[in-house]
């Protein structure tokens, strides 16, 4: 009773968080990190399956514990460390059958994966148990995206770091946690979308998580901030050297950080003999930005209000425990500020110079049914975003969404096959001056991967080498996205046949 | 579960096929019709559509407000915003920028005027998409606005180099070919003073630019299109403007005579389209109609009317108006800018097929400029008004074959100032004097034109100073010069002789000084197609004195009988009666004029 009070306080004080704001257009998400998997990972096993099992919380890793002597128990000792690597990570190079390379043919801002470039995150991780629930870990995340050395010859990588960031476990309840850092913070996905429907944050802040006894339920407010490197949020001017020293030195004219707060709210009930369950989840996130000033043209200013925005959410899911099987159901509703990816900077503001206005929308789906030999995995979503502007008819005013269907026939425990279909649309809000009609972008896909996996049969079993194939059928207003001379702009159908590779394991980047 | 996860999937395919955006019916070719029954009743305000009003911030790009050669943010949702005011200021329909895509900058200035065409089948991108285009143009048109459309046919946009210097690279300077090919004057001295040559915009060259190197000449210097997509110095489009053929490329006009006004790149490096040639002439026509079709404009405003032979717009003319009558479309007012005081020369263009009506510039300096700016005698008026109404005048008299339907000469397009000169109040800061040559204007024979800002009082210089930005007015429809222009357009629109009398010059002065009709122009608008319908306007363009219809103890003579009794509009208070011998003898103090009908047509409240 406390601590469900204890939860709703924290929800109330998170959403009553000042107002509505607007914000920039959102520009595709940033190339995320597909889910991973740590195979070797214990399973909480209330929690859903799947595309990634969450970190155990209040517990100690088997591999972190000494060997245990069978039929003598003793006691551990403490403190007791580990440092562990864990990875997800794709390698992916492929042809478009023409003597061209292969290339992602996506209209939609989260296309399917099939045809997706390299990426990879390297995690190193420490962890601390000092008593008994009590522990403390410190998780680092390098990510890597292509083209890659071998590729392009060209000796050098793109590099970020995602992750850096300690978490403390059991101090005052053992239920309860904390952490600060920077840190991918996020939910469920959408497997074969690459994307998080319902709540993706990438921020520099701090968090605390309190989980109810049995781990069924749990309540995580975060705060952080992010300061996109855009005019909007930032600008930069050289300025004499002051004391009369030669030369200049760089002030900031706007260093307007955004703030970011969410609350999750996440509860299963337990069901096919606790195996499984229904999951529900509540999600917000509040939205600030102060205001400033920027400089238009030498010794020329303009004042940047302030802006804030709102988000609520929500998601429900089922999954039975067994063979990965579950479905989601996600929604959520942004305004403001909040209509935006957290580093995103919008297109158009109001005549207020604000984002007040902006909306998006999602709905998504997620799936997967397994029967040995067969299963199935599905994802879908629509979106919808406009733009803060008065004008209603403009580019960034997007409607979208997509729907992937992918059956799976499993050969054996180590190899299988799997064909995808897909069909995805994207209405933006201006004419196609060639048709005279809307900007309706359609295209359809049809792939075939057979893959093997030394791990096993199973959808999410990883890693696999795989074969991709993939055709895609794109309407005029599609190729008419690409600028003129881009092959893209005047192929109806592209072509896909590559080879890759994606595993993931011990990773903790897709915890809650 | 499965009944959910199905109906959720069929929701989301659904509304991926089908979309959700609502499109009010913008989407898709839609019909074009007739708008305007008599273009005389019009009252036209000319916008530069950047400037206007800024309704859409998501097309801000390069907006630099503060620097007048730069974009500043107006759009066609502005405009939309801002019909209310437009419609109670009187306005009846609108000139807007030419709507084609642009060279985006050059030298540091922008193309925010639009009269650098790159892409004549595209729309700039600053100014909103052919939905938001099309909407403003359905809801001015619900109200009784037409829309006119600003395109220029002679040139486009900087878009190719001449390689004098045939060495692939578009040069800053190439030594010393200027004085070399241009003839030399009398006396010797060349004619052009350049003594380097842009290649972006050489000297003119009779025989076509031509390239140049240490040893000399060595024949026509190739044009190469440039590729900037950044500053949209690209190749134009359609097609056929990426052929050497489409143009005349013989470089920049040094002196605006005949041959040079008709084949040389206008200033600035704007390359002169090759007119006679059969396939740049079908390509004009049809862009042109294309954007009418698409956009149900009602009028063109055609630049650099002058500076294109009378061949083309013999071809332009007529085959616009067949193409939008077989849509539907009637009445398509053609109007050209021949900028020019030459009133032979810029009527020459409404006989014959071609023009249906132009700007006419010989009264912006007759009368405009002379008389109400510089205080010039009044009988520069008549003298001008002459050369159009008399007998073998200027202009044409019989309306063009499925034009507007009315004789070029009772249809052209008068103003006070425009885009291309100083404002009114830049020359002459008078808010009377203005006052009063907007009262000339709505009460001559032809159709008003209202340069926007005019109502706010601005008074910018020459070119771009002359192109404030709207905004800055707060659009106050309070303001004196609103209410001003608002009551002369209410007047011209409720009394018909304003609209479509016929003219009659009363009295017109060839004096100045202190004699008792200096500055005193007066004239009739009777008769023709206003029928009974009757007024009189008697204006002072003195500034410093009160002058009468009187001279020597004449008085002005006017075409009603004796008795007559007149009220003046402008002041309803104000009575008088026509003398017995059909005289009118009016008092009109220094700067302002009055406007008489006979007391039983008078309307009450304008």
């Amino acid at each position: 009773m406390n601590r469900g009070a204890w939860i709703i306080g924290l929800a109330a004080f998170a959403l009553s968080r000042p107002g509505l704001a607007q914000d920039e257009p959102a520009p595709p998400p940033p190339a995320e990190p597909a889910p991973a998997e740590p195979a070797e990972a214990p399973k909480e096993p209330a929690e859903p399956p799947p595309a990634h099992p969450p970190m155990v919380r209040g517990k100690v890793p088997a591999f972190m514990g000494p060997v245990r002597v069978p039929g003598k128990k003793r006691e551990l000792d403490y403190p007791r460390s580990s440092f562990s690597f864990g990875s997800y990570g794709r390698v992916v190079v492929a042809s478009d059958g023409r003597g061209g390379e292969g290339r992602d043919a996506d209209v939609v801002a989260r296309g399917t994966r099939i045809d997706e470039g390299p990426y990879a995150e390297l995690e190193l991780r420490r962890d601390d148990e000092w008593k008994k629930d009590l522990s403390s870990r410190i998780v680092t995340t390098l990510a890597i995206g292509g083209p890659l050395f071998h590729y392009d010859g060209k000796f050098d990588a793109k590099l970020a770091v995602r992750n850096l960031y300690l978490e403390e476990r059991g101090i005052g309840d053992k239920g309860l946690s904390v952490w600060a850092g920077s840190r991918m913070y996020r939910g469920d996905d959408i497997y074969l979308l690459d994307f998080w429907p319902l709540d993706n944050l990438n921020t520099v802040g701090g968090g605390v998580r309190f989980e109810l006894e049995g781990g069924k339920s749990f309540a995580a407010w975060h705060v952080g901030l992010n300061r996109a490197d855009d005019p909007f949020q930032y600008q930069v001017r050289p300025r004499p050297a002051p004391q009369n020293q030669p030369g200049t030195t760089d002030v900031e004219i706007l260093n307007r950080p955004r703030l970011v707060s969410s609350l999750k709210l996440s509860h299963i009930v337990p069901m096919f003999g606790d195996k499984g369950g229904i999951k529900g989840v509540v999600y917000g996130e509040v939205h600030r930005l102060p205001s400033g000033e920027r400089e238009t043209q030498p010794g020329r200013y303009e004042d940047v209000p302030g802006d804030s925005g709102m988000l609520l959410g929500g998601q429900v899911g089922l999954f039975t425990g067994e063979h990965d099987t579950f479905v989601n159901l996600f929604f959520r509703h942004g305004r403001g500020l909040a209509a935006y990816g957290e580093l995103a900077t919008p297109q158009g503001t109001s005549p207020e110079r604000t984002v007040e206005g902006a909306t998006e929308t999602r709905i998504g789906i997620a799936g997967n049914f397994e029967h040995n030999p067969f299963a199935v995995v599905v994802g879908g979503y629509f979106r919808s975003f406009r733009e803060p502007t008065p004008e209603e008819y403009n580019f960034n005013n997007v409607d979208e969404g997509i729907f992937v269907v992918r059956p799976h026939v499993f050969l054996g425990d180590h190899a299988g096959v799997a064909v995808e279909g897909s069909y995805q649309a994207q209405q933006r809000g201006i004419l196609n001056i060639a048709t005279n009609q809307p900007v309706h972008a359609k295209l359809w896909r049809f792939g075939l991967m057979p893959y093997l996996s030394p791990a096993g049969a199973g959808v999410f079993k990883r890693p696999v080498l795989r074969l991709i194939m993939a055709f895609t059928q794109r309407n005029e207003d599609a190729r008419s996205l690409y600028a003129h001379d881009d092959v893209f702009a005047r192929r109806k159908v592209e072509q896909f046949y590559g080879i890759g590779a994606e595993w993931w394991f011990n990773s903790s980047s897709y915890g809650e | 579960m499965k009944t959910k996860r199905f109906t959720l999937a069929a929701a989301l395919a659904a509304a991926s096929t089908a979309g959700c955006m609502d499109f009010q019916g913008l989407e898709g070719e839609r019909p074009i019709e007739t708008h305007v029954q008599d273009w005389r009743s019009e009252v036209v305000y000319q916008l530069m559509t950047d400037r206007f009003a800024n309704g859409d911030y998501a097309n801000d790009y390069r907006v630099v407000e503060n620097a007048p050669a730069r974009y500043h943010g107006g759009d066609y949702r502005g405009v939309e915003e801002k019909l209310d005011y437009l419609e109670n200021l009187g306005v009846t329909a609108l000139w807007i920028s030419p709507i084609v895509k642009n060279v985006e900058t050059d030298a540091g200035v922008d193309g925010y005027h639009g009269y650098w065409t790159q892409d004549f089948t595209q729309l700039n991108p600053h100014f909103g998409d052919l939905l938001s285009l099309r909407r403003m143009i359905d809801k001015a048109h619900a109200r009784g606005i037409k829309v006119i459309l600003d395109i220029v046919v002679n040139h486009v946009g900087q878009v190719f180099y001449y390689d004098i210097n045939l060495n692939g690279q578009a040069d800053e300077r190439v030594g010393g070919t200027g004085p070399l090919i241009a003839p030399k004057k009398p006396d010797g001295t060349p004619t052009s003073p350049v003594s380097h040559v842009n290649e972006y915009d050489p000297d003119y060259d009779p025989r076509g630019v031509q390239a140049w190197t240490s040893l000399g000449e060595a024949g026509p210097a190739p044009i190469v299109f440039a590729y900037d997509p950044e500053s949209n110095h690209m190749p134009p489009e359609p097609p056929i403007f990426q052929e050497a053929r489409a143009y005349n490329r013989r470089g920049r006009v040094w002196e605006w005579n005949a041959e040079q006004t008709l084949y040389g790149d206008f200033p600035g490096g704007l390359k002169d389209l090759n007119t006679e040639n059969p396939e740049v002439r079908q390509a004009l026509i049809d862009v042109f109609v294309r954007w009418v079709e698409l956009t149900d404009l009602d009028g063109f405003r055609i630049d650099t009317l002058k500076h294109v032979e009378h061949d083309f717009w013999k071809t332009f003319a007529p085959a616009v108006r067949q193409r939008l009558a077989q849509k539907g479309k009637n009445n398509f007012f053609m109007f050209g800018e021949s900028f020019d005081g030459d009133d032979k020369l810029v009527g020459s263009f409404t006989f014959g097929d071609e023009v249906d009506s132009v700007f006419y510039f010989p009264q912006y300096y007759s009368v405009i400029r002379d008389v109400f700016q510089e205080g010039k005698a009044t009988k520069q008026i008549e003298d001008l008004w002459n050369q159009r109404l008399g007998p073998n005048g200027n202009y044409g008299t019989t309306p063009q074959p499925g034009g507007i339907g009315v004789p070029p000469n009772k249809a052209l397009v008068n103003f006070l100032d425009n885009h291309d000169v100083g404002r009114f109040l830049f020359f002459k800061n008078d808010k009377a004097a203005l006052n009063n040559a907007l009262l000339f204007l709505f009460t001559e024979d032809g159709i008003p034109c209202v340069y926007y800002g005019t109502e706010q009082g601005f008074a910018g210089g020459n070119d771009p100073a002359n192109r404030e930005d709207l905004w800055w007015s707060g659009y106050s429809q309070a303001s004196p010069d609103y209410q001003w222009v608002r009551r002369l357009a209410n007047i011209r629109r409720s009394y018909k002789a304003l609209t479509h009398g016929e003219v009659k010059v009363t009295w017109a002065s060839d004096r100045t000084g202190s004699e008792s009709d200096a500055g005193i122009f007066a004239f009739e608008r009777s008769g023709g197609d206003a029928g009974d319908a009757y007024a009189l306007i008697v204006l002072n363009t003195k500034g410093d004195k009160e002058s009468s219809t009187q001279f020597n103890a004449a008085g002005m003579k006017v075409s009603v009988p004796g008795g007559t009794a007149f009220v003046n509009v402008l002041d309803p208070n104000e009575t008088v009666s026509v003398a017995g011998d059909g005289t009118l003898i009016v008092n009109v103090p220094a700067s302002s004029g009055k406007l008489f009908v006979r007391s039983s047509d008078v309307i009450a409240g304008l």
